[in-house]
């Protein structure tokens, strides 16, 4: 399979560069590649590797339909490995692609692959997207390591007809492997928690509403729901997170405030054992200090699960420097009681047109 | 006679809600002020026209907002600026997901698609020159001309759309190419006086309008489109500008940093303007009136 999706990366890319030289109209995808250059320090870890190369392929197949394809290099435990991170098509009209003509509603947006879970703001992001260079505890506890969850199924979304931006979304899926370990943040697979771990069939419910209050400001306020093993007949069997975010964004001419907060609880068992709840919360502020260079803080709560472990917090302190619109540099401070005081530099390149939908 | 009653009542219903769609006005809704001054003309009372973004911005720095979508979502008609300049635009469709304003349906219209570009690159580019565009310099409104191109798109969409209006919309658009062509005649007539000047800019946001007024583009502070001005490209250029028997005038979009043009000019005896370049923007409030405030600040 590897060995395939290789074969077809390279294939893609000669085409591409073929294209660029003869200057042809084309019917490819856009390609693009994006690197993601991290470097660790704490007490245990000095190291400088590049975490991630990603490949992505966009192409719209019909008006209202569209593929996206997003192929991951990664390194864990010292190898490499190629994993799918996201493949998967948008139909943004689905009722009038399937049956055209018939008059039939529009609004009802239908994604089917492999897809980061839409539960609270930062789960669906991938790593360039991110404001700092690791996830939140919350988001690595109870939505899994590496780049977050992801999962094979389908998601329908719709606009409620309300007089503000209200969209629901609702997935089933099935759960992915585990993807790999994310050990950069101090927060590693030795400490006591786990995080939930998914399996068999996914249920994820979200409903994303936002409220403008003037040109300036602009207030989010997202109810997110996830059921794992949603099949299962016993609760005991089941993961369940339920979740809020809310985020408030201000702007300042060309530059922005933005205040985010995402409270979760979470109700699963570990190794078999019976179910406890554990809650978490995180709350980041970014601000554009120039037109080049933001800055962020974050504090990060995990609560004990049941009577298990112990309370954790962290604070980061995060500058990125935009270098261009397809690169930065960043540096991050993680400070914790419990956790490793660690030290993060990353850089992140892009190459060729990349876009994300609106999250 | 149940049945009777509910088929009067649909006929009602239906007669009705078509009277309220002729009557409603073209919902258009674009990406910033300067094209919605330009839809408001030809549209006139027929359009409602909303814009996403207000006053002078970088349209490549836009924060796209859920609110925004709520806007795209009624559309009839949305105008964006095209060239890879408004990429977010692309998101709030996804989100949107409404038909009329899918790419090459009625509702789509990217203002760029008939524009004659500038700077579009010959060879092949990448970072190390910078972030050029691929597709050639995006700021095409600034060429006055530019804006009847882009009202006679704007008319032929809106008759696309609504047929039974296009004497209208011909009339409206022919009046906005009138007030243009005349206005050009006396904003060409002001900008003679600084004909012989060498304008400089921060970023090549205004080589739509050296063009449009013939003007001399004498460089960028910055040496690469997007990467801040070195001291020692400015170096050159002060050199350059003092060895030059004419003024020197620096032009700087709102949007830019200051600093560097206020500092050029004080060591070169250069004026310096920091000019908004949007419809939107405090005292601009038409497409006609943005060339109004610049001549008018150009040439004081």
């Amino acid at each position: 399979m590897k060995q395939l999706i290789m074969a077809c990366l390279m294939a893609s890319l000669v085409s591409i560069s073929h294209a660029q030289t003869q200057k042809k109209v084309t019917d490819l995808p856009n390609i693009s590649v994006i690197g993601n250059i991290i470097g660790v320090s704490n007490d245990h870890q000095k190291t400088m590797d590049v975490k991630d190369i990603e490949f992505s392929f966009q192409h719209y197949l019909y008006p209202s339909v569209k593929a996206d394809v997003f192929v991951g290099l990664h390194k864990e435990h010292g190898e490499r490995s190629l994993e799918l991170e996201e493949g998967y098509v948008t139909f943004l009209d689905t009722l009038n692609v399937v049956v055209p003509n018939a008059g039939l509603p529009s609004g009802l947006g239908t994604i089917v692959g492999k897809k980061l879970i839409g539960f609270g703001k930062i789960n669906p992001l991938h790593p360039e997207q991110w404001q700092f260079v690791d996830r939140p505890i919350l988001n690595q506890t109870f939505l899994g390591k590496g780049h977050g969850l992801s999962a094979e199924g389908v998601q329908l979304s719709a606009l409620l007809p309300l007089p503000f931006f209200s969209q629901l979304e609702w997935g089933y899926w099935t759960a992915s492997a585990h993807g790999h370990d994310e050990s950069s943040s101090g927060h590693d697979d030795h400490d006591e928690a786990h995080g939930v771990e998914y399996e068999n069939r996914l249920m994820s419910t979200r409903l994303w509403n936002s409220v403008s209050i003037s040109d300036a400001q602009e207030v989010e306020l997202g109810f997110n729901y996830l059921l794992g093993n949603a099949s299962a007949s016993d609760e005991d069997d089941q993961q369940a997170v339920m979740g809020v975010d809310i985020t408030f964004n201000q702007a300042l001419g060309d530059r922005t405030l933005t205040l985010q907060g995402e409270f979760a609880s979470a109700e699963y068992g570990e190794e078999g054992e019976a179910r406890e709840k554990q809650s978490a919360s995180v709350l980041t502020a970014m601000i554009d200090a120039t037109k080049n260079t933001k800055l962020g803080l974050r504090y990060d709560q995990l609560g004990k699960h049941g009577d298990e472990g112990h309370d954790v917090t962290q604070l980061a302190f995060v500058v990125t420097r935009q270098l261009t619109e397809t690169s930065k540099f960043r540096l991050q401070y993680n400070s914790s009681e419990e956790l490793e005081n660690t030290v993060l530099a990353q850089f992140i390149f892009g190459m060729g047109p990349h876009s994300h939908v609106l999250q | 006679m149940c049945f009777n009653k509910l088929k009067a009542w649909l006929i009602y219903g239906m007669v009705g809600g078509t009277i309220a769609m002729v009557g409603a006005p073209i919902e258009i809704v674009t990406v910033n002020d300067n094209f919605a001054s330009i839809a408001s003309a030809v549209g006139g009372d027929l359009v409602n026209v909303q814009s996403l973004v207000h006053g002078s911005r970088n349209m490549h720095n836009i924060q796209p907002k859920p609110s925004m979508v709520v806007k795209v979502r009624s559309a009839d008609l949305l105008i964006r600026l095209g060239m890879s300049q408004d990429a977010w635009v692309d998101g709030l469709i996804q989100v949107a997901r409404n038909p009329r304003l899918f790419y090459n349906a009625s509702g789509y219209l990217d203002a760029s698609q008939r524009i004659k570009k500038l700077e579009v690159p010959t060879e092949d580019i990448d970072g190390s020159q910078g972030d050029i565009h691929k597709e050639g310099n995006p700021h095409y409104w600034l060429n006055p001309l530019n804006g009847i191109i882009i009202a006679n798109h704007i008319r032929d969409q809106l008759i696309t759309i609504d047929p039974t209006h296009q004497a209208t919309y011909k009339k409206n658009a022919q009046a906005f190419k009138a007030t243009i062509t005349k206005k050009m005649v006396g904003w060409t007539q002001k900008m003679a006086s600084v004909q012989s000047s060498n304008f400089l800019s921060y970023h090549k946001v205004w080589a739509y309008f050296f063009d449009a007024f013939r003007l001399n583009d004498a460089g960028t502070l910055e040496l690469f489109p997007g990467v801040p001005p070195t001291i020692k490209h400015i170096d050159q250029l002060k050199t350059t500008m003092k060895r030059s028997a004419q003024s020197t005038i620096i032009l700087t979009a709102s949007f830019y940093p200051r600093k560097v043009g206020e500092s050029f000019a004080n060591d070169t005896d250069a004026t310096f303007l920091h000019l908004s370049t949007d419809v939107g923007a405090p005292g601009i409030e038409t497409y006609a009136g943005l060339f109004d405030y610049l001549i008018e600040e150009i040439t004081r």
